[in-house]
């Protein structure tokens, strides 16, 4: 059992900060492809579960994945190397859920239930992927989730995550301590 | 489920999400896409990330100004600004900038025998201590001082009332010392002083410190009589002397906390001089006088020169008496009127000791009384009430004129 769990289990070392070569932008900006699918790559994945975080629909999520991505293309030549790729990727992201999210204030909001399944965690094969990450989503407050995602997924520090976020670090680290420790419980209470 | 570590549990959030993730990549490569612009509104954000070490900086830059600010004007107040002003009357008038420190900053002259004293000297940097003992050295020196003109005025002026108390305190504890060893006594007149904008304008004027001007001007409060201009250029040991004769205890003028250092009464005391070469104990003016003369030829000089002054002074203030007796109305007691005019007008007629004690109040003692003088005397009691008004007028234009 533990063997079978190893190899099924088999993933690349622990993921530490998505390192993104700064000079992708102007790559992408002068038409590179590769840099773009590169790009993609790497980033797609945060991006999308934080557009999740947000929106809390799978759907609304994938447009604004694929704008972020469209928006990168066209504003690829304005890239200013700071040394911080990520926090200007999801700052277009976070501006493109919000725009997406004022609009979507007038429809009619979908019932709890629905909301769930709407996410779209029933396409995730590995039953604890599955639970670990419906269980941040359902259990876990909103900036808690959003915190997790980010550090989960793209390794950006917590004072980073604040600027982005636009909190207090250490309101930030709290949020993550908690999160973290209530999806502990939660899984662990679970057969 | 089993126990989840921290890193478990993102893992698990890893691969979920990279399991739902679309692949889009190619498509998204193929849309077409318009350049966009810097204020495109998706990029709202995007630049803040740059003032951040830009404003951290500035904080500590910020910081660090203002501790530098801080040590700077604590160290410019401690060092160039002006503390106190130091006045030192004796005939020379000198003042004497210091710092909190007790270091000179600058030294001026009022008149021209202090800017004689003070091209052979430079006292900036200088402790006071030090300097008070070189201008009293170098007063010495140039014959500003003697046994017989042992007199100075020392005024303070500070911004801080206990400071400048101290200050006062400590220097005149230096010029007495100084005094002592070069002349063997003096007298110091000490006071602590706020000069206005009158007295400021009278001590430009003539040629005096403010303090000294101060210490005139409350003279003349009692006594108005009394001419500004021939007090503001008598020498201090004169000063005194004339008060003196006018029955005034000069210390009473010198203000709160204003004190005398030495005996007044030795410079009118004629057995201080005595040089009795018969030992009988009877004032021997004709010892006296000849001692004077044999001992004392710098001083000729210094007495022709004062006695010229005296003649130019004597010129203008023929028509003031006139005026002064007008003025005087008052004054039933005819004698009172006397001792005081010869107290401003020193240059007494009368040949009795008290006219001759009079008179050595603008004369230094040992001063020869000729001719000149008694006809002088002579002329001016001829002229007082009538007025030579070919002099009178342009005298009294030039009056006017200094007084103004």
């Amino acid at each position: 059992m533990l063997i079978f769990e190893a190899v099924v289990y088999e993933t690349p070392p622990q993921q530490a900060e998505i390192l993104l070569d700064e000079s992708l932008f102007p790559r992408i900006a002068s038409g590179d492809k590769a840099a773009f699918l590169a790009l993609y790559e790497k980033c797609s994945s945060p991006v999308f579960a934080y557009a999740l975080s947000i929106l809390r629909s799978r759907g609304d999520s994938e447009d604004a994945m694929q704008d972020t991505f469209l928006k990168i293309r066209s504003a690829a030549h304005l890239y200013q190397p700071l040394g911080k790729p990520l926090a200007w990727i999801f700052t277009i992201t976070r501006n493109i859920c919000l725009m997406m999210y004022r609009q979507r204030a007038h429809t009619a909001q979908l019932p709890e239930e629905d909301r769930v399944q709407d996410l779209g965690f029933d396409r995730i094969q590995n039953a604890e992927d599955r639970m670990t990450l419906e269980k941040a989503f359902t259990v876990l407050p909103e900036d808690s989730c959003r915190i997790i995602m980010l550090h989960a997924l793209s390794g950006m520090k917590h004072r980073e995550i604040a600027e982005l976020m636009n909190m207090p670090l250490s309101t930030v680290l709290s949020k993550y301590k908690r999160g973290i420790e209530k999806l502990r419980t939660e899984l662990e209470g679970m057969p | 489920m089993k126990s989840l570590s921290e890193r478990q549990i993102n893992d698990h959030i890893r691969r979920a999400a990279s399991a739902m993730t679309p692949k889009y990549a190619e498509e998204l490569w193929e849309k077409p896409v318009e350049k966009a612009d810097g204020d495109a509104w998706f990029l709202d954000g995007t630049k803040q990330k740059r003032k951040r070490p830009l404003r951290r900086y500035m904080r500590w830059t910020a910081l660090a100004a203002a501790c530098f600010a801080i040590v700077f004007i604590s160290w410019f107040q401690l060092f160039h600004m002006t503390d106190a002003t130091i006045y030192l009357d004796v005939n020379p008038s000198i003042s004497v900038d210091v710092n909190c420190m007790g270091r000179v900053l600058d030294a001026a002259a009022d008149n021209e025998d202090g800017r004689i004293l003070l091209d052979q000297m430079n006292l900036r940097n200088a402790d006071i201590d030090a300097a008070m003992s070189e201008l009293l050295t170098s007063m010495v020196r140039h014959g500003y001082l003697s046994r017989t003109q042992n007199t100075l005025l020392l005024s303070v002026s500070g911004r801080n009332e206990k400071r400048a108390e101290a200050l006062r305190q400590r220097i005149s504890s230096d010029a007495e010392q100084a005094l002592s060893t070069l002349l063997g006594q003096g007298i110091i007149l000490e006071q602590n002083v706020d000069p206005d904008d009158t007295v400021d304008e009278i001590s430009e004027h003539y040629g005096i410190t403010p303090g000294k001007a101060a210490l005139i001007l409350k003279l003349l409060k009692d006594r108005p009589s009394w001419d500004l201009k021939e007090l503001a250029g008598m020498p201090m040991a004169d000063l005194i002397r004339s008060c003196q004769t006018a029955g005034i205890d000069i210390s009473h003028y010198l203000g709160e906390g204003g004190e005398v250092i030495g005996d007044l009464n030795s410079l009118l005391d004629p057995d201080e001089r005595d040089r009795d070469d018969d030992n009988d104990d009877d004032p021997d003016r004709d010892d006296d006088r000849e001692n004077h003369e044999k001992n004392q030829p710098k001083k000729e000089e210094q007495e022709d020169h004062e006695k010229d002054q005296l003649k130019k002074s004597e010129h203008h203030s023929k028509d003031e008496s006139s005026e002064r007796k007008a003025n005087n109305s008052d004054d039933s007691d005819d004698d009172d009127d006397g001792d005081e005019r010869k107290a401003a007008h020193p240059t007494g007629s009368g040949r009795n000791d008290a006219d001759r004690n009079e008179s050595k109040a603008a004369h230094p003692p040992g001063s020869e009384r000729n001719d000149d003088d008694a006809d002088d005397k002579k002329d001016k009691e001829q002229d007082d009430g009538k007025g030579k008004k070919k002099d009178s007028d342009r005298d009294r234009d030039e009056v006017e004129a200094d007084d103004d």
